[in-house]
């Protein structure tokens, strides 16, 4: 036997005596050094040379010089704070009422929310293209016919309209990561500010918002991230308005005439950004005041509304409204209508966009295939690595069991269009040519999705006391028999969780993919961003919802599987 | 007839030794306890046992056959023991019934054979009605009774405990103290308890072996220990004593500072340090002044129900705790006189 630590005795990873941990470790820390470092190595090779290949900073100078390229810059800054804010303002308040308040329907409400996480940005883009353009959109025109005024009411092709379109689909962020803090706020602590003699709300100012200020923070960290490395949102609805994010701005730089030293220098900023934002979040959670909120004591306890109750239903429902009833209408309407702005008339009706997307548009079919094959392989290669490489962290520890860590966490901090770009140019020339396959975007997809299923396995694992196997052991069961009887069913949850997260991120996957997918490579994300292009709103409703239907489907089929033989409580004393 | 053989069992990680040669047998039907704080080696004396680990050096056998060695060491699945765990390690995805019953299906029982055990041992610790609940839905003391029954239902060779009460609270602590020692004494399995609570040890234990810094400080019955505390930490872990040094006059007597104190049993060398103990309910405490009865102040009295706890100080400071009866009202700073019995104080290395 080799080297055991104390609290953990290596468990995983031997057959028949034959210790494999240490290969296995050694092949997954290459293979995912490899997933990171080379698109981000040849990154910063192009950004650091000229068009000849010469070593120069002349792209950075380029950056800061040239004003088509410096104002991106500054654009994203500013529409990533003003996106992290609304999405703070917006998603505060309903966490605290979901999480702390007897409101009705709370349940519901916090269900819908998570639920707008699975929207893709983009369709939520396109959606409010059709709700709010400044000529056809919906409200936009009911606005008009009801006042008689000249203008739009809200023009989407704006800076504000594309703050207010980012924000609906990052306040879900905020949402999940503070309500789910507020959940386990021990009420004890809250009680213990009541004896005091302090009034409810005096305990919800000074105590309980006090302790949900570092998951506020972190959530808050997470919506500008989002809001600076989107790429579909700002592509949808800037560039109509005539400016550009740093995200669109790469994206342009390999138009033609490609620039792609540019493009990567420009690249630069925006992953340095990422990682020092991510080290911040992790620095804020990470602290001990945050530890707190972790207690097992009791149900928190909920401020009663009163009369109050209804009226703030109504309220969550009208912000529930615009991430998530709104669009959806809009994008059904759009998907049964001749004209996607039209009037509610018969005459509007049609089957037109079903038979175009399903029978006349070649690309439906293709797309259709080549995203599912993607999310499955990706999911279960993913899920495969990320179990591989949790149980190793978890029970074997140390310094390799650490880097290794760091190494399937690291892909987080790389934004979709910048592992887009370094994957472009890591694999468009040789030794390895895998642009124009299917082979790069699963590399891609594999890079950008797996750290999240990773977390949600590294959580299973070290939920998954040593004991239990141990007591599997001594009671006669070999390695292999605790395996199968006792680690497996127990890991179940998390596993299919995990690869559930990484299907649902690959289907609605834009940014790296616009970047990576040719014509025979398309995915449906790409699809839907071309036909954008083509106005053809119509055919985009009915792919886009078609696209969520089949996504429910196998989240749903996984669940059920995972289901099976259900009655499990997975929680002991 | 020595049933459990620890000889020179050593554990080291890198340079530090966490488990310094242990000798111990155990008698075939016998519970030994080990008994010490945390950090002394008695769970990686459980594990070595258990055959989660290998040891540095020694050995573990059992009916003469070895099972641990440096290079060898039986997987813990071939021992034929069982363990109960702190964690109770309870299998959440299993009911009740199916986690008893998992190592008798384990031994390719017959079904019919493997279900009337499985009923019985559920009997024996009170849990027939939760037999189809899931460990999270029962309360503490069920989740460590039904760990009970999963360990004892496969009739273990030897039973392992790991701190198996430390998760409850007080009064079920207790009732499970003499639940464990009423199944023991049902069943007669050879165990081994590992503890840090002596009240636990005490109720439960044929043997308790009282462990610090990987070595065994003193092994013995109940009574032996707690009468004739071989070193100061084991009379201060177990139920506590004052423990006085001082330098040996003779055989018998200390001078601690503040007058000479005499033992019964001579064990000092004339002119060298020397330490003894004297439990606290046998610190004599008088309110006037007495032939061999040395001066003291008291510096806090605290009334205890059943007794009334006094911290004295000598008059060259050192302080002593007496336990007095309740009755024995002196307020705070009043002067008393403290008798030791010679009788009372024993020897001890420190």
């Amino acid at each position: 036997m080799t080297a055991i630590s104390a609290s953990a005795p290596a468990a995983a990873g031997r057959v028949g005596g034959l210790d494999l941990s240490g290969p296995v470790l050694a092949a997954s820390g290459i293979f995912l050094a490899g997933l990171v470092c080379l698109p981000i190595g040849w990154l910063v090779a192009y950004a650091f040379s000229s068009r000849a290949g010469d070593p120069t900073l002349s792209n950075f100078v380029a950056l800061i010089d040239d004003p088509t390229l410096f104002e991106p810059l500054v654009t994203t800054f500013g529409l990533s704070f003003c996106v992290a804010i609304a999405a703070a303002v917006a998603a505060a308040p309903l966490a605290w009422i979901v999480a702390r308040t007897d409101m009705p329907g709370r349940r519901v409400v916090r269900m819908l929310m998570t639920a707008s996480f699975v929207t893709p940005p983009f369709l939520g883009a396109i959606a409010w293209e059709i709700l709010a353009a400044p000529n056809s959109g919906i409200i936009n025109k009911i606005w008009r016919d009801v006042t008689g005024a000249e203008d739009a009411l809200f023009d989407v092709y704006s800076f504000p309209g594309l703050v207010f379109v980012i924000s609906c689909y990052t306040a879900p962020y905020v949402f999940v990561v503070l309500s789910n803090a507020l959940d386990r706020i021990p009420a004890d602590l809250e009680d213990a500010a009541g004896i005091l003699g302090a009034g409810r709300w005096r305990v919800v100012v000074g105590v309980t918002l006090p302790l949900a200020l570092p998951a506020l923070l972190a959530g808050t960290l997470v919506a500008f991230l989002q809001a600076m490395t989107l790429f579909g949102s700002p592509a949808i609805l800037a560039i109509p308005a005539g400016f550009h994010t740093v995200t669109t701005k790469i994206y342009s730089l390999f138009q033609f005439p490609p620039r792609p030293q540019v493009a990567s220098a420009a690249a630069i900023p925006l992953l340095t950004v990422t990682i020092t934002l991510l080290w911040l979040q992790a620095k804020l959670l990470g602290r001990r005041g945050y530890a707190v909120v972790g207690g097992k004591n009791g149900e928190p306890r909920l401020v009663a509304l009163g009369a109050w109750r209804w009226p703030v239903l109504v309220l969550a429902l009208s912000v529930l409204c615009l991430p998530l009833f709104f669009p959806y209408a809009a994008l059904l309407k759009a998907a049964i209508s001749r004209v996607p702005s039209g009037p509610f008339d018969p005459a509007n009706l049609t089957v037109e966009n079903f038979t175009f997307v399903f029978f006349e548009f070649s690309q439906t079919r293709v797309a259709f295939s080549n995203t599912f094959v993607l999310a499955i392989a990706t999911a279960t290669a993913g899920t495969v690595l990320a179990l591989i490489v949790a149980s190793l962290a978890a029970r074997r520890g140390g310094f390799f069991g650490r880097a290794l860590e760091f190494l399937a966490t690291a892909p987080i901090a790389i934004p979709g269009i910048v592992l887009g770009v370094g994957l472009f140019l890591a694999y468009t020339r040789g030794p390895v040519v895998l642009y124009g396959t299917l082979w790069i975007l699963f590399l891609a997809f594999l890079t950008i999705e797996m750290p999240a299923a990773f977390q949600q396995m590294r959580a299973a694992f070290r939920g998954l006391h040593p004991e239990l196997e141990e007591a599997s052991r001594i009671l006669g069961a070999d390695r292999l028999a605790t395996l199968r009887r006792i680690t497996a069913p127990l890991l179940k949850s998390g596993v299919i969780a995990g690869w559930c997260l990484i299907f649902i991120g690959v289907v609605r996957e834009l940014s790296a993919a616009v970047m990576l997918s040719s014509s025979a490579t398309k995915v449906l994300s790409v699809v839907i961003f071309d036909l954008n292009e083509s106005g053809n709103l119509g055919a985009i409703a009915v792919i886009g919802v078609a696209m969520l239907i089949v996504t429910f489907a196998v989240v749903g089929f996984a669940n059920w599987i995972s289901g099976v033989g259900a009655g499990q409580r997975l929680r002991t004393g | 007839m020595s049933h459990l053989v620890l000889q020179g069992l050593t554990k080291r990680y890198g340079n530090q030794t966490v488990l310094d040669r242990i000798d111990l047998s155990v008698t075939k039907g016998k519970l030994v306890c080990l008994l010490g704080p945390s950090g002394c080696g008695k769970t990686t004396t459980l594990r070595l046992v258990a055959g989660f680990m290998e040891p540095s050096e020694g050995s573990v056998s059992v009916g003469g056959r070895i099972l641990s060695q440096p290079g060898t060491a039986l997987p813990p699945e071939r021992r034929g023991m069982s363990m109960i765990f702190q964690s109770y390690a309870l299998w959440p995805h299993m009911t009740i019934f199916d986690n008893v019953a998992y190592g008798l299906t384990l031994r390719k029982l017959e079904r019919g054979e493997t279900e009337n055990r499985v009923k019985k041992m559920l009997g024996a610790v009170r849990l027939e009605q939760l037999a189809d609940r899931y460990p999270g839905e029962l309360s503490g003391g069920q989740q460590q009774r039904v760990a009970l029954a999963r360990a004892l239902v496969v009739e273990p060779e030897i039973l392992l405990l790991d701190e198996p009460l430390s998760n409850l609270d007080a009064a079920l602590r207790e009732e499970m103290r003499f639940e464990v020692r009423r199944l023991h004494d049902e069943f007669r399995y050879t165990t081994v308890y590992v503890t840090h609570d002596q009240a636990e040890a005490m109720t439960a234990a044929d043997t308790i072996v009282v462990m610090n810094h990987g070595r065994i400080e003193q092994a013995g019955s109940p009574e032996e220990i707690y009468s004739r505390p071989r070193s100061g930490f084991v009379a201060n872990f177990l139920g506590g004593a004052n423990i006085l040094q001082g330098r040996a006059v003779d055989a018998q007597r200390l001078d601690i500072g503040a007058g000479i104190v005499r033992c019964a049993e001579p064990a000092f060398s004339a002119g060298a340090g020397g330490a003894m103990s004297i439990r606290f309910h046998e610190v004599g405490v008088l309110s006037r002044e007495s032939p061999d009865a040395l001066p003291a102040r008291v510096t806090r009295q605290t009334f205890l129900g059943a007794t009334r706890d006094l911290s004295l100080a000598l008059d060259d400071g050192t302080p002593l705790r007496a336990s007095a009866t309740p009755d024995l009202a002196i307020p705070a700073d009043a002067r008393v006189w403290v008798v030791l019995p010679p009788d009372r104080c024993r020897p001890v290395t420190v």
